[in-house]
């Protein structure tokens, strides 16, 4: 499966219909990432202590 | 149709004029006004232009000056916005055809904010589609023209931003950044904007790209105009739980600190590397003036820099594609060919990506504030190359934001400002990163360097 077929089908999952079959030009985004990057943060990630995504709102002083 | 001159060359010469009343506003707002009429065929910068509502609203801002009561240094300026800030009656298009016919109730907190400071709007500006590129080349509006080459761009995405204030068609403009889409344009155009403190400025109001990455800054011809425009928009807003409730500093009476004894952190890996010659010519040399004013330039590395664009990518992708996707199900063909194709490939970013990637963006802020308490700025190259032709625009996407979205991952404030010409010449943009919250220092620094140089007061060929 092409990038641009990987990309039509990953919309028409969402509910998005493309309008024209053969319009959409593969972004860049798509040859670089996402798979690549998913590698390089969990290596990276694992030479520091990961942070949290969520943190409560402080008590007020 | 030539356009008639501008009678000052920035905004804090025309606020002392306006106040002395040697200028009147209905004056300047009718020299804008005419310089868009001559202009715009050529440069494309606006999308709407309100004429009528800026002259009533000279007029008003006239009968107050002339009655002895001044809103302070912004009354009776010319100003325009990006064409994402809702303007209470005015269409706002977010330059898409989705938005084609949506006129909102009400103004954006930072126009608002503009309004009750005096400031006069002029219009509505060009930009890239959604603000989703870096290039303001616009499917349905049209390219905005760069006014130092019209067969250029003017970069993005608040590329119209940048090229009415370059061309004079206004003293001041609104933009936003979530990658770079002020400093980018800024540069690409020789004009000084500033990206503050994720959370300084309210985005309430604002079409969002990427919630987390938004912010709005101004875009003027000096940073002294930049302080007095973000004094008038920053602070706390009830309506932006993103916006901090923390004290904003009088910007404009901090300005006069000079460089002497700041130390300027200089990162040669990722931000100096694939960056053509002139550029970096003109940032060496800049460089060296900071150094006579009495700057330390030491270098210094920022870890995970090189990671930054990636970074910003995970992010800015999914969160685009989370408020995009209600219009992109029901209206697909309403988006130009980029919007859709980046959309698009947000579709296949995981779930589990972007949680990484804000774990990561963590990881990166703590490092660097290891980084910002050895140094008091960083500097690099605003974009590593000059502005590219229309026709080539869209090779060079990815490459304009390379030096830029690092600090929207962060949230530090950065600023780009004039530093030199290329051969043919095409502005070069000099970027200057704080600490967060230190808006006063970016601006400082800035100032003093523009007191020491001219780049940033030469006009280009077009007028």
């Amino acid at each position: 499966m092409d990038g641009q077929e990987e990309v039509r089908q990953a919309l028409a999952r969402m509910g998005v219909e493309l309008p024209t079959r053969g319009s959409l030009p593969v972004s860049p985004y798509v040859e670089v990432l996402p798979r690549a990057v998913e590698v390089l943060f969990s290596q990276r990630l694992a030479e520091r202590p990961p942070a949290p995504v969520f943190a409560a709102p402080r008590p007020q002083a | 149709m030539s356009a008639p001159a501008l009678p000052v060359a920035t905004l804090a010469e025309a606020s002392r004029l306006l106040q002395r009343r040697q200028l009147s506003p209905l004056e300047l707002t009718e020299t804008c006004l005419r310089r868009i009429e001559a202009l715009e065929p050529a440069l494309n910068s606006f999308i709407t232009v309100t004429a009528e509502m800026a002259l009533a609203e000279a007029r008003r801002a006239q009968e107050e000056l002339a009655a002895g009561k001044s809103r302070g240094p912004l009354h009776g300026v010319p100003v325009a916005v990006k064409d994402l800030f809702f303007t209470a009656g005015v269409r706002t298009t977010a330059g898409s055809r989705v938005l084609a016919d949506f006129v909102p109730q009400e103004d954006a907190t930072a126009v608002a904010r503009l309004r009750r400071a005096g400031a006069i709007v002029l219009g509505k500006l060009n930009m890239h589609e959604f603000a989703f590129g870096t290039t303001s080349v616009n499917p349905h509006h049209g390219p905005v023209r760069n006014p130092w080459d019209t067969g250029r761009v003017a970069g993005g995405s608040s590329g119209g931003s940048a090229s009415a204030v370059a061309a004079g068609e206004c003293l001041a403009a609104l933009g936003t950044d979530t990658g770079g889409s002020v400093r980018i344009p800024a540069a690409l155009c020789g004009i000084t904007g500033l990206k503050p403190t994720y959370g300084r400025v309210s985005v309430h109001g604002a079409v969002p790209l990427a919630w987390s990455l938004d912010h709005v800054g101004p875009m003027c011809r000096t940073a002294e105009d930049c302080a007095l425009v973000l004094a008038a928009i920053a602070g706390h807003d009830d309506r932006d739980r993103t916006t901090a409730d923390v004290p904003v500093p009088d910007y404009p009476s901090l300005l006069d600190g000079g460089a002497r004894g700041l130390r300027i952190g200089v990162p040669r890996e990722h931000f100096f590397e694939q960056v053509d010659e002139e550029v970096a010519g003109a940032v060496s040399a800049a460089l060296a003036v900071l150094a006579e004013l009495g700057a330390e330039i030491e270098e210094v590395s920022l870890p995970y820099g090189e990671m930054a664009p990636l970074l910003a990518a995970s992010i800015m992708l999914p969160e685009a594609l989370a408020y995009h996707l209600p219009w992109l199900r029901e209206r697909p063909g309403d988006y130009g060919p980029d919007t859709l194709q980046r959309l698009g490939a947000a579709a296949l970013y995981p779930a589990a990506l972007y949680v990484q990637a804000q774990r990561q963006r963590q990881v990166l802020v703590e490092s660097w504030r290891e980084v910002w308490q050895r140094v008091d700025l960083v500097a690099t190259p605003t974009t590593p190359v000059v502005a590219p032709t229309v026709e080539e625009a869209a090779r060079w996407a990815l490459v304009l934001n390379r030096n830029t979205n690092a600090f929207n991952v962060s949230g530090q404030p950065a600023i780009s400002l004039p530093c030199g010409f290329s051969s043919h010449g095409l502005p070069i943009g000099l970027q200057l990163v704080g600490r967060w919250w230190d808006e006063a220092t970016v601006l400082r620094t800035a100032h003093a360097y523009q007191q020491a140089t001219d780049w940033h007061l030469r006009p280009p060929p077009l007028v």
